[in-house]
């Protein structure tokens, strides 16, 4: 079996990862001054930063979803298929990155998490790559690793938006979107194939709804990820048995077990 | 922690007159603002109806959140009364601090009133000097 026809093009994925990272570091190293979009609403005041960062958050999504288009062009088994599938959790991991990457304070610690991020994206595309052909010598462990990567992007939002006191209208459609496109790519995974959009909005809104409830509470961003990223899990995993058919009593037990174990975690940790 | 907190002489007013009506039972509320400066007393209703113990009315608290994230404005501090008490946290106020903003405690001495805030952190307490101004 020729392997290296399943693995994506090096200058190709390393022309995507560079071009993002230096998107990234270009957002860091300019500075640029900020304008507050302000809508007064009755009995509301929505303000909502804009600055260099939100506009190159969203280009650098763009980006990696063009990007990955232009890599998945390449594979054999592709034969004119859309590529939308194989793009959905790049772009979310691009956005989400970017987000602890414009919090994070100038100095070792914000290089240390730029080349944990250049390792990551690499991670993630290779693995996309990978799982477009279910044939593929690596597709078992390519998505096992993008399952857990769509985990951690979740809880990594969730913590950064809550290690940044941002306010619950900026809040909650960010961890709605991520939780709704993290979802949706599991199921996707699990069920081979299958697009499972009703359930992918179900447990975002669920998700969403505990965030909102949690936001008042006096948590700890760790504690905050922890119990939402309980909830995504363990909604998830149901609805992933239950659409392989398994028994309803079946299909329930091992996420709610997680998910006693993430908010027990939560509820003991500080 | 906090180094200092900004209160209006109006606001300082509004908390003397609630803590004083309640009296002889424990008053509570929050402090909303921006950066050090109060910008807001919200009068909370203490469920527990006690000389020696507050404890917020949910539906209260809940409202004043949500008011405060409406407006833009951080929690700045928590203030309660001990309408009996010392003039400083006491072991449950202390047990019992969850936010990490500055607590404001109204107390009697003799006949008038004294506010002083602390900024409560694992099980210890500092107090934070308070800036009544006009």
């Amino acid at each position: 079996m020729n392997e290296q026809r399943y693995l994506p093009n090096a200058d190709r994925v390393g022309m995507l990862t560079s071009t993002v990272l230096l998107a990234f570091a270009l957002t860091h190293l300019i500075q640029s001054p900020e304008f507050n979009l302000e809508i007064q609403l009755p009995g509301f005041f929505f303000l909502l930063p804009l600055n260099l960062s939100t506009a190159m958050g969203l280009l650098t999504a763009g980006l990696t979803a063009t990007g990955m288009d232009w890599l998945l062009r390449g594979h054999p088994s592709l034969k004119g298929r859309l590529t939308y599938q194989w793009w959905l959790l790049p772009t979310l991991t691009t956005f989400v990155i970017g987000v602890p990457l414009s919090i994070l304070p100038n100095g070792t610690a914000w290089w240390v998490a730029f080349l944990v991020t250049g390792a990551f994206l690499f991670f993630v595309f290779v693995a996309e790559y990978v799982v477009v052909d279910p044939g593929a010598p690596y597709y078992a462990m390519s998505m096992a690793g993008l399952t857990a990567i769509a985990y951690t992007l979740f809880f990594l939002l969730a913590v950064a938006l809550r290690y940044s006191s941002a306010r619950l209208y900026i809040l909650l459609p960010a961890l709605f979107l991520a939780a709704t496109l993290a979802s949706l790519r599991i199921l996707h995974l699990r069920l081979t194939g299958r697009w499972e959009y009703a359930w992918a909005l179900g447990i975002a809104f669920v998700c969403a709804q505990i965030a909102s409830g949690l936001h008042y509470w006096p948590l700890s961003p760790i504690q905050f990820g922890l119990m939402l990223v309980g909830a995504l899990y363990g909604l998830t995993n149901i609805a992933a048995n239950l659409g392989e058919d398994q028994p309803a009593r079946r299909a329930v037990l091992a996420p709610a077990i997680v998910i006693g174990l993430c908010w027990g975690l939560a509820i003991f940790i500080q | 922690m906090k180094q200092q907190l900004i209160v209006s002489k109006k606001y300082w007013q509004e908390m003397l007159e609630y803590v004083e009506q309640n009296t002889p039972l424990e008053s509570c509320g929050l402090l909303a603002g921006k950066n050090d400066r109060v910008e807001k007393v919200i009068l909370v209703r203490n469920q527990a109806q006690s000389a020696v113990r507050f404890v917020m009315d949910p539906y209260d608290q809940l409202n004043a959140f949500d008011w405060i994230e409406s407006n833009q404005l951080d929690l700045l501090g928590i203030f309660h009364s001990h309408p009996a008490g010392p003039d400083t946290a006491s072991a449950t106020d202390i047990a019992e601090a969850a936010y990490e903003v500055v607590h404001l405690i109204w107390s009697r001495n003799q006949d008038h009133w004294e506010v002083r805030g602390f900024w409560i952190e694992n099980g210890k307490t500092t107090e934070v000097p308070l800036q009544i101004v006009e």
